[in-house]
Parts: structure tokens; C-alpha cells; sequence
């Protein structure tokens, strides 16, 4: 009996393990994470909500709300606005992407560094800047980060086109990162890196039938599926080697679009992982541990600075990597 | 071309003993595992083989196509007994193993869950027929563990085993 649970053992917690990938510049890459100026974010948070706050809701004809869905108190403008002015202050060409003719088609906001030896070939960082109410956590934070991200990137030179995307009407069903997709925009992708919500910490963590997120919801989660189980991989070695945050990941089975999956495409993620391009999205895992989600009292205090600096140093440590960073 | 050879030795492996019985079964079912670095398996179904000896042991191998988490197949061996009769409920160990997709929840080492998914557990056929055609059964659950964090849920919603 004993030799019958020793040979369990063995099966449960040794077989098929891999070697995590070893980080050929990790110098490369802690430098870039070290770049990141964590008393950037907060303030660009606060903006960016100051800015969703004195918005002009988008017109709700047609999206009724629902629980957890206050169809009435989306704004996008401001905050739009907000990223492309920066974005160009930060040096970058910007283009608006206007898909479709209607009055409520998605405005994209996109800013690219040219690559240097393989422009052809682009590493996305993306975050939607849609928001109900203030959206501190949903999506200031991840729209603060890409800010960041491109300030640190804007003083450096990269292999790969390395591409900024403000995703517009992420809440109205990813309408703003489809469009993008389906037009072509990312048929050149390589890797994306997909912000949500990634500022809330709390002493508990809930999670959807099926999915393991542990108990305390201190840590950043990876989505990923079979076509950027690599990219998880790295950014899991990343963490190991810079130790900057808790991390976890979780990586559905193939293109992940399946019914006890579906949790994992609820973000702009899901049209790139349908196109079968490798993408990841980092988040805080918004309802599942944040109970402002949604609400008037997502704003800036209820973030955790910590989780937002780390994350945004892990994907500066990934960029490094993923878009191989010039010395 | 095989199959049919198989079918022939099948039956004359029945034929050739009266207390030996081997019977083709289809199956749908329902197959659950959950550990701390995995969800797998799904509803689907699939194909297998049972032996009833003496009329009163039993053995099973089966094989099922599952879909919920991607497409995964599920293997299990059973062994069991059976009370004789046309009500003839059934209680079963097994070993099961999943293959194929699954979610994955990396470790902070990043080290991979185990490949496949196994179980060893216990399931009960309270609902199990005999009559001329062959052994009907409806909902038999199973519960099985991999000795460490993993848990085994399996519903057989019908199994029908076909006398050749």
C-alpha cells in the first residue's frame, strides 16, 4: 500500500513538469522593469477617472442595464482623448481608428515604435479606456500602466514594432478590439499583452466554476490559452527571476472558447485568441475579487499601488524580452 | 475488416463459456476532474468492452470523447461485482485517466500539472437492467482521488451493453 501511494505521489507532483525557459537577458529586462516610475501611475489613475467623471455618457438605446452592467454610465471621450494627448506628448505618432460608420462605432486609439530589425513583427500592449462611472480599477489601471509602459518604451529602441492600443467599448462585447482584429490591424502580431483591471487587492478571492485562483486576492492572474502558453511561461520566469509580484496563471485548452473557458474571453483577449494569435491578458480578476466593479465606487483609493507598479514592471520586463530591447 | 474479426472472436469467446461473457458497451457520460493545477474533463461519450464472469464479476474498459474544456478523452479500467438477476445493480474501483485539453493553473515555479489527469475511485450502478438484449444502466456516479489535491467526479447518464 505504501509503495502503491508512493508511486501516486510520483504521478501527481513530478510527471510532465517543465523547465521554466531560461531568460536570456534578464539584465535587459530588469532594467526596463526598472524604468517604471510607480509614482507615474497613481496620478494618471486619478486622471483618467477625473476625466470618466466629467464625461458625456454614451448614449444607452439599445443595452439595457443589467446587474453588474450600467449600460447608462459609459463614458469613453475624455479618457480617449486623454491617452492620444499623451500619447503624442510621449512623442508617437497617433492614429484614430474609426471602425464603422455609426454613431456608436468604437474609436481606437493606436501608437507604434517602429522596429528596428524586424519591423515587421509587432508586440501589442493594449487596455480599453471605456469605463463605467470613474473605472478606477476597470480600466484607469490598466490604461495608466500602458501609459507608463509607453513613456519607458518611448526612450528605448526595440527589435520589433512595439504597438500601443487604446481599446474602445471593451464593455459593450470587446466591440473596439473585434473591430480592430477583423480589420487586419493585428495580422502582424507576434505577442499581446492585454491590460484589465490590474490595480485591486483584497483579503478574499472568489473564482468561477472550474477555475483555481487560491483564497487570497493578493496576486495578478494570467489568461492565457494554448497559443500563448510560451508568453506565460516567460512572464512566469520573468517574476522568478525580478520577484515583483504574487502571480498566477491560469491556460485554457486550446483557443480557450469553450463553455467552462469562457470566463477567460471576457476581455479584449478573446478576439485575438479566436484569430489564434498568441495573447495574454493580465488582471486583478475584476467581480471575482473586487466588489466596486462596476459600481460608482470603483475610484482610486479602493487601488492597490503595489499590484499596479509590479504589473506594470513585469509586462516593461516582458517588452524587453518580447520585443528583444536594444542595449 | 477488424472489427468484424473482433466481433467473431467476441462471440466465440461467449460462446466458448457459459459463465464468460463479453459484450460491447457504448456509454455517455459526464467526467470531472479538479485539482489545484487543473480543471479537465467534460460530457461526451464513447465505446468499451465488459466481462462478466460467473455471472457475478465484472470488468470494464472504456474509452470517451469529451468536449466542455476543449476535446479531452477519458480511459478507465473497472473492476466490479454485480448482483445476479434482471435487476442486477453493480458496484465498481476503477483507475481513470484524462488526456487532451485541459485548464491549466501554473505553480509559482511554473511547473506543469501532471500529464494526463489519474484517478482511483469508487463507483456504484444502482440502476443497472438485464434482459435478453443485453445490460442496461442510468446514472452511476463515480468518485475517485489522485492522492494528492486532485478530486474525480463522473456521472454515466446511460450505458448500454449489447449481446453479440
Amino acid at each position: 500500500m505504501k509503495a502503491l501511494y508512493a508511486a501516486c505521489l510520483v504521478l501527481s507532483v513530478g510527471a510532465c513538469s517543465f523547465d521554466v525557459p531560461e531568460v536570456a537577458d534578464v539584465a535587459a529586462a530588469s532594467s526596463l522593469a526598472e524604468s517604471v516610475r510607480a509614482e507615474n501611475l497613481m496620478p494618471w489613475v486619478e486622471e483618467l477617472a477625473h476625466e470618466h467623471l466629467n464625461d458625456i455618457a454614451l448614449s444607452c438605446d439599445g443595452y439595457p442595464a443589467m446587474e453588474m452592467y450600467p449600460s447608462c454610465a459609459l463614458t469613453s471621450g475624455h479618457a480617449r482623448e486623454l491617452v492620444r494627448r499623451t500619447l503624442e506628448q510621449l512623442g508617437f505618432e497617433v492614429k484614430l481608428l474609426r471602425h464603422g460608420d455609426d454613431p456608436d462605432a468604437p474609436v481606437n486609439v493606436e501608437a507604434e515604435l517602429p522596429g528596428t530589425t524586424r519591423a515587421h513583427e509587432a508586440v501589442v500592449v493594449a487596455a480599453h479606456f471605456d469605463a463605467f462611472y470613474a473605472g478606477a480599477d476597470d480600466n484607469s489601471s490598466g490604461v495608466a500602466s500602458l501609459l507608463e509602459l509607453a513613456r519607458v518604451a518611448a526612450a528605448r529602441r526595440f527589435e520589433r514594432t512595439l504597438r500601443f492600443v487604446g481599446f474602445d467599448l471593451e464593455e459593450r462585447g470587446s466591440l473596439g478590439s473585434t473591430r480592430y482584429v477583423e480589420a487586419g490591424h493585428a495580422d502582424d502580431v507576434k505577442a499581446a499583452i492585454v491590460l484589465e483591471c490590474i490595480g485591486f487587492t483584497d483579503r478574499h478571492q472568489a473564482a468561477p466554476f472550474g477555475l483555481e485562483l487560491g483564497e487570497v486576492g493578493d496576486s495578478l492572474l494570467i489568461a492565457a490559452n494554448e497559443d500563448s502558453r510560451s508568453m506565460t511561461e516567460l512572464l512566469f520566469a520573468l517574476n522568478n527571476a525580478l520577484r515583483l509580484i504574487t502571480l498566477r496563471a491560469v491556460i485554457a485548452g486550446d483557443d480557450g472558447a469553450f463553455p467552462l473557458s469562457g470566463a477567460l474571453l471576457r476581455s479584449d483577449n478573446g478576439p485575438f485568441w479566436l484569430k489564434g494569435l498568441p495573447a495574454i491578458m493580465l488582471t486583478d480578476s475584476a467581480d471575482f475579487r473586487n466588489p466596486h466593479y462596476h459600481e460608482a465606487s470603483d475610484t482610486p483609493e479602493t487601488l492597490d499601488p503595489d499590484l499596479l507598479a509590479g504589473s506594470t514592471r513585469l509586462v516593461a520586463a516582458a517588452l524587453a524580452v518580447l520585443a528583444g530591447v536594444e542595449p | 475488416m477488424n472489427t468484424l474479426l473482433l466481433l467473431a472472436a467476441m462471440h466465440s469467446l461467449t460462446l466458448a463459456s457459459g459463465e464468460l461473457e463479453l459484450m460491447p458497451v457504448i456509454v455517455q457520460d459526464v467526467v470531472l476532474f479538479r485539482s489545484e493545477g487543473v480543471t479537465a474533463g467534460g460530457a461526451g461519450g464513447g465505446v468499451g468492452l465488459q466481462l462478466s464472469a460467473r455471472h457475478m464479476w465484472l470488468a470494464q474498459l472504456d474509452v470517451s470523447a469529451l468536449w466542455m474544456l476543449g476535446n479531452a478523452v477519458s480511459t478507465r479500467l473497472a473492476l466490479g461485482a454485480q448482483r445476479p438477476g434482471t435487476w442486477s445493480p453493480a458496484a465498481w474501483i476503477y483507475a481513470g485517466m484524462l488526456w487532451g485539453d485541459r485548464m491549466e493553473f501554473l505553480q509559482a515555479d511554473g511547473r506543469r500539472p501532471s500529464i494526463p489527469s489519474w484517478s482511483l475511485g469508487v463507483r456504484g450502478s444502482p440502476l443497472r437492467i438485464a434482459a435478453p438484449f443485453g445490460v442496461f444502466s442510468a446514472l452511476e456516479p463515480g468518485i475517485g482521488t489522485n492522492f494528492a489535491s486532485g478530486l474525480w467526479l463522473e456521472l454515466s447518464i446511460v450505458q448500454l451493453a449489447v449481446r453479440l
